[in-house]
């Protein structure tokens, strides 16, 4: 129990210290290697997903932008569509109107041309006809000596005014 | 009975091995020390086998828990700067326990015998002075014992050490051999759960928490 025994004492120190180095060797080292080695796995199994949720977001962020700038991009797109279709729509019905215009005007005038012509025919016709009834009524009543000169006072009368007998 | 358990206390030399002209006793403790260490060695090397990363096994889950709990223990006590001593820590309690409680198999527990708690003892105030060192250079190891308290306690912290461990599992075999002799019949398995099992794992735990404060002292 108590005693000093010096070979003894070496040798406890050289087992002690044996047996420190070999279970360091042989169980500590492996152990520590094998937690080291799953943490490094499960750090970088973290990472990896901490990187791809960065990604995601990123991503998610970007279609956000994207959407937003086609949504601007398509109400600009529309917004000019619709100022195209007016302007041309505007372009047209003026065109249109235009042309109506003209139309009717030509219509006016060819009819007011026409008009003039029936009238004059009329006219002339009318008074071809006056002159006829004139000579028949000359004719076949017993009116020749009606004076020349009243004869031809109607003839001046009616020809040379016919321009006011339409209206 | 006194004769008995003085005769129980002895430490005798099992064999001799003759170097030349020198005749070297060798004793119980060298001898179970060896039992315990040839344990430990192959013990830690079986349980350590195949160990994997994924899919651990059951012995691997608990070899890795054990000793995780452990190092954190030591590794919270003794800080970042002695690090280095968590593995010593951990192969020391180990042997503590298993040495502690060697005496239940009918060996002779070689912690019974100072020369082992007395080297224990050295080997931690040595390795308490070796972290001194490392943190604070030797210029600020040194300076340190211009307090004197600080010179007196390489003297009494390892004596201390190695009485208590020495003192304790010394105890506790005289407590039981006494209890064996007096009451042989049930109270001895009752009462060796407390003085064998709980007060060597105890004492083995006392050991090493102590040297791990002490390099906490030490490297602050």
């Amino acid at each position: 129990m108590l005693h000093f025994d010096l070979p003894n004492i070496i040798m406890i120190v050289i087992n002690l210290i044996v047996l420190v180095l070999i279970m360091r060797f042989v169980a500590v080292k492996p152990i520590r290697n094998i937690i080291k080695k799953r943490e490094d796995l499960i750090n970088g199994q973290l990472s990896d997903a901490e990187a791809s949720k960065a990604n995601a977001a990123a991503l998610e962020a970007e279609w956000n932008d994207k959407l937003k700038s086609v949504d601007t991009e398509s109400a600009k797109l529309m917004e000019e569509a619709r100022s195209n279709a007016d302007t041309e729509y505007n372009r047209l019905v003026e065109g249109a109107r235009s042309e109506a215009d003209k139309i009717v005007n030509n219509a006016r005038k060819n009819m007011e041309k026409e008009r003039t012509k029936v009238m004059e025919g009329i006219q002339s016709e009318i008074a071809g006809l006056a002159i006829d009834i004139t000579k028949k009524v000359l004719e076949t009543s017993d009116l020749k000596d009606i004076n020349d000169s009243l004869y031809e006072k109607f003839l001046t009368e009616t020809g040379g005014d016919n321009g006011s007998v339409g209206n | 009975m006194g004769e008995r358990i003085t005769e129980e206390l002895e430490v005798a030399s099992v064999f001799d091995i003759r170097l030349g002209g020198l005749t070297i006793h060798v004793s119980e403790t060298v001898v179970v020390m060896w039992i315990i260490m040839a344990i430990m060695i192959i013990g830690g090397f079986l349980l350590t086998r195949r160990l994997r990363v994924e899919n651990p096994s059951k012995r691997q889950v608990a070899v890795e828990g054990i000793y995780s709990w452990l190092d954190k223990f030591f590794r919270d006590i003794v800080g970042e700067k002695g690090g280095w001593m968590v593995s010593y820590l951990v192969i020391v309690i180990t042997f503590l326990v298993i040495s502690n409680l060697f005496g239940i198999f009918g060996f002779k527990a070689p912690t019974k015998d100072l020369q082992l708690t007395g080297i224990l003892a050295v080997f931690s105030i040595v390795l308490v002075q070796v972290a001194s060192v490392k943190a604070h250079g030797v210029g600020g190891w040194l300076k340190s014992f211009t307090n004197p308290m600080n010179a007196l306690e390489l003297v009494i912290k390892p004596l201390s050490l190695c009485m208590r461990l020495f003192g304790n599992i010394l105890g506790a075999f005289v407590i039981m051999k006494s209890i064996e002799y007096a009451l042989p019949i049930i109270a001895p398995p009752v009462v060796s759960l407390y003085f064998d099992l709980f007060d060597g794992a105890l004492q083995a735990y006392v050991f090493t928490f102590l040297t791990a404060l002490y390099i906490q002292e030490a490297v602050e």
